[in-house]
C-alpha cells in the first residue's frame, strides 16, 4: 500500500503537469464583420446556401447578411419589425439546396422563408393551439420536404412542418431523459437524415432518426475536454465528425461520428478560444463558420490537413 | 455513423461508451493519459476506488449540478490536479463573505440569455448599464441590516452584478420583478434604497416627483424599455433603464434636446412649429437669440442642446433642483425672477409701470408662478399660458390677438382703464402699407400673435410701437384726445422726441409731406387745438384717442356725415387754410363713383366704352360717409383727388419735398394724386369720354395758350380741362364753368359763347346767329327715336343749360365740345385746323336720321352753315 501511495505521489503531479487536450489544428481564414455601412451585432447562426453563399443572422440588427464564398459582402435583407420579411431578434438559420433561406424569427414567433436573393417567400407561424412556441433554430431534412424547428421554453420540443407550413409532427417533450429536452436550440441534419439537437440545459447534443426516435447523445456535462457546459451550436463536417460549440467555455469540440470525443479545435498548437461561439456550419470545403456573438463577427476556420 | 452508443435509462449514466473526455490522441502536442505509465494508472484506479470521485459525483447529483449551472467554480474538476479543464479556475470577482464568485459576471448571464435559451440580448446590445467595477459615489447610501450591507460589494469594494442580483434567499412574489434581485423592487423601490438623494426632497433640494400619473403619450416609452408602476405611475425606471439604456445616465431615450422630457410633458414642449401652435410654452430646441443664460446657471447644473439650444434642462434639474419647480437656481439667486435673469433685454420691466409687483401686486395671475418668474408672472405663464406669448391673463381672442393681450388691461373696466386707446386709434391687426418694407426696429405679429419678420404674414399691433418691457417714454408727451392730460410714458420703441421717425418707420410713403404746406411743423399756425407742437404728424393725427376717423387730432369729426369734414378742419372759413377753400361751386363730393360711369373691380376701375370694358388709367381712393377709406366702391372725397402728404405726384414719396410752403399751386401739384395739367389726366380718370378734347381746337394750349380762365390761370397752369372747368371756386355751378359766360338764348349757349364771341379767343368761330329759335322745343333723342331707329344722341337743354327731355336746341345739341371728329373717338392733331362737315365737333357724321332734317328737310345742313356763316341773312324765316 505504501508502495502504491509512493508511486501515486511520484506520478500524479507529473501527469497533471502534462495534462492537455488533444487538438485538431485549424487555420483562421477570415472574419465576417458586417457591411461597409454597419457592423455585425451579435451574430447567432450561419448557413451555407445555393451557390455556396454564406448567410449570417445579424441578430442585433434584426437582419440577415449574405456573403459570397470568398467573404465578400453581397447584400442584406430583413429589418426590425413584424411585417412580412421583417425580423425581430432572429436566432437560427438554415438554407436548402433549392435556394430557400429559412430564419427562426424568435421575437415574432415564426419562421420566415426567403429566396436565395433575400426576397420574402413565406411565413410559418409557430403558434400551435394555445402554445406560443419560441423558435430558436430551423433545419431542413435531406429530402427538403420537412422543416424542423426547435421550440424553446416553455415548449421544449421539436416541431416538424411540411413545406406548406402545416405542422405535421412534434418530437420530444420537456425533461432530461433521452428524447427529452431542456431548451432545445441549434439543429443540424446529417447526410443520413439524422437530426442533431443541442439540448442546452441538459448540456448535450441529442441525435434523433428521421422518425424522431432517440438514437444517441453527444457530449455531457463538465468542463474537461469532451464535456459541455453551455453547448450552443452544432455542425457536421463532411467526414461526419461532429463539432459542438460551447459559448461559456469558448471552445469548439470535435466528436467522431460514433459520438466519441475526438479533440478540441485548436490553432497554432493551442486551444482556439472563441468569444461566445454559438451557431456554426461547415461548407463543402470543410470551412467552419462560427458565429461569435459578443465578438460581433463570424470566424472562418479551415482544418489544416484539409488544405 | 456507426457504431452507436445506444441509450440507457439516464443520460447521466451514458458513460458506458464514452471516454469521459479524458483524451484521444490525435495531436502531437497533447498528452494521452493512456500513454501514461501503466503503473501509475493502476495506482490511480486503486486510489479512486477508495475515494469519492467528485467530478463524476457532480455530474450525477442533479441538485448539485443545477447549482453549478451558474456556480461553475464549484465544479470539482477545477480542484483536481489530475485533469485538464478547458478553462482555468478563475472565480473572481469574490465577495467578502466568499459566497459570491464568477457566477455573477455578465458572461455567465449571457450564456443563458443569448437567445438560444432565454433571450435578453438587448441588454448587451450596446447602450449603457448600471456601472460595475467602480466604488459607489459619495451620494450613494448602501443600506445595512445587522451591520452588513444589504447590497454587498466585492473584495475590491466595487459594485458588481452581485451587488444587486442574487438567486438565493430572496422571496419574490409573482409580480415583483423576479430577476434575482437582492430586494424587492416594487415601483423602483430598490433603486432608492441606495440612491436616497434621488427621491423627494433631500438637503433642501428637489427631485422629479415619483408616483405621478403617466400621460397616455408616454406609453411609447415602453418600447424603449421604460417601466411604470402597477398603478401606471412614474417610477425611477420610467426614465432610467438599469441595463442597455440608450443614453448616458441610463436614460431610456435620448434627452439631449429634451426628447425624453417631452414624451410626458407634451404640454411643455414646443420644439416644432406644430407643437408651438398647440402648446403655448417657453420654446425649447432653439438657441436663444434675445436672451443669454448667465454662467451661474451652468454652475448650478444648467444644460444646453448640442447646438447650444435651450432645452428643458437649461432651466430645470431633474434631480437636486433648487426649488419645488425643479428650477436650477434657488429663489435667493432669482430675486428678480428667472425670466429676466436670461432675458436681459426685458429687465426694464423691473423699474417701469408694468412691474405688477410694484403697481398691482394683487393682480398677479398666479402667486406661486410669479414667485419664480418674478414680475413677468403677472402676464406670462411660462408653461400653459395662452397664445405664443404664454399669456397668463384672460383676453379677448377675437380680432388682433396680440392687441388683445394689451387690452386685457388697457380697456374700460380693467385695471389699466386710465390708459385706454379710445374708439379712434391706430389700426392693429393690419398689414403694413403696400410696398413698405418692414422697419428694422419694429416687430410685426402674425394673426395668431407670434412675432414675425415676414411682411407677408406680419401685422401691426400694439407691441410694434410699444415695448412694454423697456423703459417708459424718454420724453413725456400729451394725448391730444385728452386735453391737458400728460402721458405718463408710452414705452415707445423709438423715443418720443424721435416720434417722426417712429411714424416714418412704417409710413414712409407719407414722408413727402415734409416742407409742403401741410407740414404743420413748418407753419407758425400749425399747432392743433390741444398742443403747442406735435411735429409734422401729430398736429393732424393722434395715435390713440383720436377725434374721429383717420385718428384725427384737430377737430371732433366723429359725427361727420361726408368725407370732406376732415379737410374742412383747416380748409374752411376762419380756419387755418381759409384762403384755400373750395368755394360755392366745386366738384361734387360724397357721390358714388358709379355716377361717373366707373365700376370698381378687384383689378381696379373699369368703364364701358363702345360696348367694351376698359380699364381706367388709374384707381383713386374712395370713402364712406364718415371719411373712412374704402377697399371697394365708395364715395368721392377730397382724398380721391388729393394726397395731403404729397405736394407733387411726380416727387419722391419717401423723402422730404423741396421747400414749397410759399409756392402757389396749380393743376400740376396742389397735392393732386395725378397731374391735371397739361393733359387733364386726373380728370380723365373719371371722365373718360371727355379725354378726346386733348390737342383739338378746344385745347387752349393749342389754340390760345395765352388765355386765362376766370381764376386767371393759363392753360399751362390749369391743364386742358381747367380752362373751361374749375374744380373748385368755379364761376357757376353749371359744368363748374371757369370762364365768363357769353350771351345766348339758353345757359348752354352762353357757355359756348364765353369764347365764341367777338373779342374772345374763338371770335373767328363766332356764329352771327348762334341759337336756334327758342320757340322750338324738341324731344331728346331717347324720346324721339324708337328703339330700332336709334342714332347719334342729339341732346336738348333747359333754359338753365341742363339736359332735358323736351328742351331747346342749343349749341351742344349739335356739337360735342370734347370730340373733334364724330367718326373717331380720339384726340386732336395738336394743330389749329379748319373744320368741315365731318369734324367741327359735330355729333353726327351724316345727315341721316339728323334731327334738323325732321323740320328742315335734307337741306338742313346747308341752312345750318348759312346761319353760322359770315353772310348771315338776318331776315331768315326762322328768326
Amino acid at each position: 500500500m505504501i508502495l502504491v501511495l509512493l508511486m501515486l505521489f511520484l506520478s500524479t503531479p507529473l501527469l497533471a503537469a502534462e495534462m492537455k487536450a488533444s487538438l485538431v489544428e485549424y487555420r483562421k481564414v477570415m472574419d465576417l464583420t458586417g457591411t461597409a455601412e454597419s457592423e455585425m451585432v451579435m451574430p447567432t447562426d450561419v448557413a451555407i446556401g445555393k451557390g455556396q453563399r454564406v448567410y449570417v443572422v445579424d441578430s442585433g440588427n434584426h437582419r440577415v447578411l449574405a456573403y459570397a464564398a470568398d467573404g465578400s459582402f453581397l447584400f442584406a435583407f430583413g429589418s426590425k419589425g413584424s411585417g412580412a420579411g421583417q425580423l425581430d431578434s432572429p436566432v437560427g438559420i438554415a438554407a436548402s439546396r433549392d435556394g430557400r433561406v429559412l430564419v427562426a424569427d424568435r421575437g415574432n414567433r415564426r419562421v420566415q422563408i426567403f429566396d436565395s436573393d433575400g426576397a420574402f417567400l413565406k411565413t410559418i407561424t409557430t403558434i400551435l393551439g394555445d402554445a406560443e412556441v419560441v423558435p430558436v433554430d430551423v433545419a431542413v431534412d435531406q429530402a427538403e420536404k420537412r422543416i424542423f424547428v426547435s421550440g424553446s421554453a416553455p415548449y421544449h420540443r421539436l416541431l416538424i412542418f411540411d413545406n406548406s407550413g402545416k405542422a405535421i409532427g412534434i418530437w420530444g417533450k420537456p425533461g432530461n431523459n433521452f428524447g427529452e429536452f431542456r431548451y432545445p436550440a441549434a439543429l443540424a441534419v446529417s447526410k443520413d437524415d439524422e437530426t442533431y439537437i443541442v439540448d442546452v440545459f441538459n448540456t448535450r447534443v441529442q441525435v434523433l432518426n428521421d422518425k424522431g426516435e432517440y438514437l444517441v447523445t453527444v457530449g455531457s456535462w463538465g468542463v474537461t475536454p469532451g464535456h459541455l457546459f453551455r453547448p450552443k451550436g452544432v455542425a457536421i463536417e463532411n467526414d461526419d465528425q461532429i463539432l459542438v460549440s460551447d459559448s461559456y467555455l469558448g471552445v469548439i469540440q470535435i466528436y467522431n461520428s460514433d459520438t466519441r470525443f475526438h479533440a478540441v479545435l485548436g490553432t497554432n498548437g493551442e486551444i482556439a478560444r472563441f468569444d461566445t461561439p454559438a451557431g456554426m456550419t461547415v461548407d463543402k470545403r470543410d470551412r467552419l463558420y462560427v458565429a461569435e456573438m459578443l465578438a460581433n463577427k463570424v470566424s472562418v476556420f479551415q482544418p489544416v490537413q484539409a488544405q | 455513423m456507426s457504431p452507436r452508443c445506444w441509450p440507457t435509462k439516464s443520460v447521466f449514466s451514458n458513460r458506458c461508451k464514452r471516454n469521459n473526455g479524458m483524451v484521444i490522441q490525435s495531436h502531437p502536442d497533447s498528452i494521452d493519459v493512456r500513454a501514461a505509465p501503466w503503473p501509475a494508472l493502476l495506482l490511480l484506479a486503486l486510489l479512486f476506488s477508495f475515494m469519492p470521485i467528485e467530478s463524476d459525483a457532480a455530474r450525477d447529483v442533479a441538485e448539485k449540478r443545477e447549482c453549478a449551472t451558474c456556480h461553475i467554480a464549484w465544479m470539482a474538476d477545477f480542484k483536481r490536479e489530475d485533469v485538464f479543464t478547458l478553462i482555468p479556475n478563475d472565480p473572481r470577482p469574490m465577495q467578502k463573505t466568499g459566497r459570491q464568485d464568477v457566477v455573477s459576471i455578465e458572461r455567465m448571464c449571457f450564456s443563458c440569455h443569448d437567445g438560444f435559451a432565454l433571450d435578453s440580448r438587448f441588454l448587451w446590445q450596446g447602450g449603457h448599464s448600471h456601472p460595475v467595477g467602480v466604488q459607489p459615489s459619495d451620494k450613494v447610501r448602501i443600506p445595512t441590516e445587522d451591520g452588513k450591507n444589504i447590497f454587498p460589494l466585492n473584495d475590491a469594494g466595487n459594485v458588481y452584478c452581485g451587488t444587486c442580483h442574487s438567486a438565493h434567499g430572496i422571496e419574490w412574489g409573482d409580480q415583483l420583478s423576479p430577476v434575482f434581485l437582492r430586494a424587492e423592487n416594487v415601483d423602483s423601490s430598490l433603486c432608492v434604497m441606495c440612491h436616497t438623494d434621488r427621491e423627494g426632497e433631500t438637503d433642501g433640494h428637489q427631485n422629479h416627483p415619483l408616483q405621478k400619473d403617466v400621460p397616455k403619450e408616454a406609453k411609447g416609452l415602453l418600447k424603449a424599455g421604460s417601466k411604470f408602476s402597477q398603478e401606471n405611475k412614474v417610477i425611477c425606471q420610467s426614465c432610467h433603464r438599469v441595463h442597455a439604456a440608450e443614453e448616458k445616465k441610463l436614460l431610456v431615450k435620448k434627452n439631449d434636446r429634451s426628447q425624453l422630457c417631452a414624451t410626458c410633458h407634451t404640454d411643455k414642449s414646443a420644439d416644432s412649429a406644430k407643437k408651438k401652435s398647440k402648446h403655448f410654452t417657453h420654446p425649447v430646441g432653439k438657441a436663444p437669440k434675445f436672451a443669454s443664460v448667465p454662467k451661474r446657471f451652468a454652475k448650478a447644473g444648467s444644460k444646453f442642446g448640442p447646438n447650444e439650444e435651450v432645452i428643458c434642462e437649461t432651466c430645470h434639474r431633474v434631480h437636486h433642483a433648487a426649488s419645488d419647480k425643479l428650477v436650477v437656481l434657488d429663489r435667493d439667486n432669482l430675486k428678480d425672477g428667472i425670466c429676466v435673469t436670461c432675458h436681459e433685454n426685458k429687465r426694464g420691466i423691473l423699474t417701469n409701470g408694468h412691474n405688477m409687483f410694484k403697481v398691482r401686486q394683487k393682480e398677479m395671475a398666479d402667486a406661486e408662478i410669479s414667485a419664480i418668474l418674478g414680475p413677468c408672472g403677472a402676464c406670462h405663464n411660462i408653461h400653459g399660458g395662452q397664445g405664443p406669448k404664454m399669456w397668463a391673463r384672460a383676453f379677448d381672442k377675437k380680432g388682433d390677438r396680440t392687441a388683445g393681450l394689451c387690452l386685457s388691461c388697457h380697456e374700460k373696466n380693467h385695471f389699466a382703464e386710465e390708459f385706454t386707446v379710445g374708439e379712434y386709434s391706430h389700426p392693429v391687426g393690419a398689414a403694413l402699407p403696400k410696398g413698405v418694407k418692414k422697419p428694422k426696429q419694429l416687430p410685426l405679429f402674425t394673426a395668431a400673435g407670434e412675432s414675425t419678420t415676414s411682411t407677408k404674414r406680419g401685422l401691426v399691433s400694439c407691441p410694434t410701437c410699444h415695448d412694454v418691457h423697456g423703459s417708459a417714454s424718454r420724453k413725456g408727451g400729451s394725448s391730444p384726445g385728452k386735453a391737458g392730460r400728460k402721458s405718463k410714458g408710452k414705452y415707445l420703441r423709438i423715443g418720443e422726441q424721435d416720434r417722426l421717425v417712429l411714424c416714418k418707420a412704417c409710413h414712409q410713403d407719407k414722408w413727402s409731406i415734409i416742407n409742403t404746406k401741410h407740414d404743420m411743423a413748418k407753419r407758425k399756425d400749425g399747432a392743433n387745438a390741444n398742443s403747442t407742437s406735435l411735429g409734422v404728424c401729430g398736429n393732424c393725427h393722434v395715435v390713440h384717442n383720436g377725434l374721429g376717423p383717420r385718428i384725427w387730432a384737430r377737430d371732433d369729426i366723429s359725427k361727420q356725415t361726408d368725407p370732406t369734414t376732415l379737410c374742412k378742419s383747416c380748409h374752411a372759413e376762419g380756419a387755418m387754410a381759409e384762403d384755400k377753400t373750395v368755394g360755392e361751386h366745386s366738384h361734387p363730393i360724397g357721390v358714388p363713383i358709379e355716377d361717373a360711369g366707373i365700376q370698381v373691380t378687384k383689378r381696379g376701375w373699369v368703364t364701358q366704352e363702345g360696348g367694351k370694358t376698359k380699364k381706367a388709367p388709374a384707381s383713386l381712393p374712395l370713402y364712406d360717409a364718415k371719411g373712412r377709406k374704402q377697399k371697394g366702391s365708395g364715395l368721392v372725397g377730397c382724398g380721391s383727388c388729393h394726397d395731403p402728404h404729397r405736394w407733387d405726384s411726380a416727387s419722391a414719396k419717401n423723402s422730404p419735398h423741396p421747400e414749397s410752403i410759399e409756392e402757389e399751386g396749380d393743376a400740376r401739384n396742389s397735392f393732386l394724386r395725378v397731374k391735371a395739367s397739361p393733359d387733364g389726366q386726373l380728370c380723365a380718370t373719371c371722365h373718360r369720354s371727355k379725354a378726346t378734347i386733348r390737342a383739338t381746337d378746344h385745347d387752349m394750349a393749342v389754340t390760345a395758350p395765352e388765355t386765362n380762365n376766370v381764376l386767371h390761370a393759363t392753360p399751362e397752369q390749369t391743364g386742358v380741362c381747367g380752362q373751361c372747368h374749375a374744380v373748385h371756386n368755379a364761376a357757376q355751378d353749371l359744368v363748374l364753368w371757369a370762364r365768363l359766360p357769353g350771351p345766348g338764348g339758353d345757359a348752354a349757349e352762353m357757355l359756348c359763347r364765353s369764347c365764341h364771341i367777338q373779342g374772345e379767343v374763338a371770335e373767328a368761330k363766332a356764329p352771327k346767329q348762334a341759337h336756334h329759335p327758342n320757340y322750338v322745343k324738341a324731344w331728346a333723342s331717347e324720346l324721339r327715336e324708337s328703339d330700332d331707329q336709334k342714332g347719334e344722341e342729339i341732346p336738348v337743354f333747359s333754359y338753365s343749360g341742363r339736359h332735358a327731355d323736351i328742351g331747346y336746341i342749343s349749341c351742344p345739341s349739335c356739337h360735342n365740345a370734347h370730340r373733334w371728329r364724330a367718326s373717331e373717338a380720339k384726340e386732336g392733331s395738336g394743330k389749329n385746323e379748319e373744320g368741315d362737315v365731318l369734324s367741327s365737333f359735330l355729333r353726327v357724321p351724316t345727315t341721316e336720321g339728323f334731327l334738323c332734317a325732321d323740320c328742315h328737310g335734307l337741306d338742313a345742313i346747308f341752312r345750318y352753315k348759312y346761319f353760322h356763316g359770315a353772310k348771315i341773312d338776318t331776315a331768315a324765316p326762322n328768326k
